[in-house]
């Protein structure tokens, strides 16, 4: 049940881009547990409550974001999530549809830390999330139990 | 006679004191009023008329002997009379001549009270007895009708070039906004696809593990179909931003990026001397990443294929060609090549989508150059790029994009 491996924040209306996703990190043998919000607003909620369905864990050491969705989309939640002081050190990589330079450069301009656009074929995409989740999930490796209540 | 009737006016008057007229002098300076091709007014001082001609008469639907004598403002839509006396004296007071103006909304008014717009021109005529104007009266009737008539349309024409413009953008959009929105299913059907042949890829027969994965391959040739128009939507939209090329580079560049698709093969490269230029630096490599590209594909069954890059001057443009030894093409087909989805090979033969030429001709179309191709059937193709050497493209820059280089 409690668990010291920082879990991955997915952030994707489409369920079927979901299902896709959690393949992908599967056969990168990632070890981290995926918490799935289904918009901003639910992503925000869970990011600021910093509790993760019975996960005792710290912050996401990542989370992959989709731009086009209900209520909040991933740039707004980007906005928000960069300008507020818990929340701005959270590595965040957009994974869009959107080729669109405006989406792109806007998203860099709110200070993401990596914009993914989705490949249509799915081996690339697994490629993707892999390199994705496992560059994040390496450089927030957990450090030492105490350090980790230290930095809390 | 004609060389009396030639006489000016002012030359015939210089002896007289009085009107009317009546030497012979007198008479040819009648003919010649007579003959004007506009109604012709003289006005004398406190603005007496003291000569019209017929086609004056006619203009205000008088008979000549009821306007002589009389003050010119009978002719004026009475609330502007008083208006037009003041001008008059002002004018007599500093005469000049002056040409017809439609500027000015000027009426006259006829003997059955109708009015009509008409323009004048005035110039002073100075004699013995006394300083007189001559004008020159038109009616402006039809010249009002079809002005009103060319600004109605002029109207029209904006607002159906403003309907014009936004049907535009909203079709670019729409077609920008659809390739998008399918490109998630596409995705999804390629994905799952794929889960399928790694979980039970094995375990299928041969005629359905095949059929699956012509769905992958569908699928993703879909993918590639889609992501290839959104580039060539996105090229027409997206706003240039040019600045000066090193144009030896991004072919040694792109040189590089291709090399893994031609290492089991024997091509030689002949790249000759290169000109700066000034372009959009990603547009320009999309350009040269077409061309080169499809030189490759298209000597794939060369056993040494050769590529030349090079410049040439025709007809006094410098023009960049790209030039292969390939399967060429024959040139009756040869106004298909950079259109889109245009193909002149069956996709067996050579993958691709055929958007890469008509990405190409856009892109060089957008920097206000030309593309064109020569080729011979089996005896390979030439493509050449000619862009305009600095205005077009200087209009658009900014200074700071100098600065950047390609």
């Amino acid at each position: 049940m409690t668990s010291n491996i920082r879990p991955i924040l997915l952030v994707e209306d489409d369920l079927n881009d979901v299902e896709l996703v959690t393949a992908a990190l599967r056969s990168g043998n990632l070890a981290n547990p995926l918490i799935v919000a289904r918009d901003g607003v639910e992503a925000l909620d869970i990011l600021s409550k910093g509790r993760y369905d019975g996960l005792d864990a710290d912050g996401p050491v990542v989370v992959l974001l989709d731009n086009k969705m209900p209520r909040m989309t991933g740039l707004e939640l980007l906005r928000h999530m960069k300008s507020d002081e818990r929340l701005k050190r959270i590595p965040v990589v957009m994974m869009t549809s959107s080729r669109a330079e405006p989406d792109f450069e806007q998203a860099y301009a709110l200070g993401v830390n990596a914009y993914v656009v989705k490949p249509v074929d799915f081996k690339d995409f697994t490629e993707a999330v892999k390199v994705v989740g496992k560059f994040w999930a390496i450089l927030n490796e957990p450090p030492r139990a105490s350090s980790v209540a230290t930095a809390r | 006679m004609p060389i009396k009737s030639t006489r000016p006016p002012d030359e015939a008057k210089r002896e007289e004191d009085s009107f009317p007229i009546q030497s012979f002098e007198r008479v040819s300076v009648g003919q010649i009023l007579e003959s004007a091709p506009d109604a012709m007014l003289l006005i004398g001082e406190a603005g007496v008329i003291v000569y019209l001609n017929a086609l004056a008469a006619e203009l205000f639907g008088y008979r000549r002997n009821e306007l002589l004598g009389q003050t010119v403002e009978q002719l004026v839509p009475p609330e502007a009379r008083t208006l037009h006396r003041d001008h008059r004296r002002k004018y007599m007071a500093h005469p000049r001549r002056r040409m017809m103006e439609t500027g000015l909304e000027l009426y006259g008014l006829r003997k059955d009270h109708t009015r009509f717009p008409l323009e004048i021109s005035l110039s002073p005529l100075r004699t013995s007895g006394g300083d007189l104007v001559l004008g020159a009266v038109r009616d402006r009737t039809k010249k009002q009708k079809a002005e009103a008539e060319i600004r109605n349309l002029n109207q029209n024409l904006c607002v159906k070039v403003e309907e014009l413009d936004a049907a535009n953008r909203e079709m670019q959009e729409f077609t920008y906004t659809t390739a998008h929105d399918l490109r998630a299913p596409v995705r999804h059907i390629q994905g799952y696809a794929e889960l399928l042949i790694e979980s039970a890829g094995n375990g299928l027969e041969p005629s359905d593990k095949r059929n699956l994965d012509k769905i992958a391959e569908s699928a993703k040739r879909l993918g590639m179909l889609i992501d290839d128009l959104l580039d060539f939507s996105r090229i027409g939209r997206a706003s240039l931003h040019p600045s000066p090329v090193n144009l030896p580079l991004m072919i040694a560049e792109i040189h590089g990026v291709l090399q893994a698709k031609f290492a089991n093969r024997k091509v030689t490269w002949k790249v000759g001397d290169l000109p700066a230029i000034i372009a959009d630096p990603g547009m320009l490599r999309m350009v040269f990443t077409n061309l080169l590209d499809n030189a490759l594909k298209f000597t794939q069954g060369r056993d040494e294929a050769t590529i030349e890059i090079g410049c040439i001057v025709r007809d006094g443009d410098r023009v960049i060609f790209v030039r292969d030894n390939g399967v060429g093409f024959e040139m009756r087909y040869v106004t298909k090549l950079f259109h889109v989805f245009q193909r002149l090979h069956r996709h067996e033969e050579f993958e691709g989508t055929g958007i890469g030429l008509a990405i190409v001709r856009r892109i060089i179309e957008r920097h206000g150059g030309r593309v064109w191709a020569e080729g011979v059937r089996d005896a390979g193709a030439t493509f050449y790029v000619s862009l305009p050497e600095g205005e077009t493209t200087h209009d658009k820059q900014h200074p700071s994009d100098l600065t950047s280089g390609g």
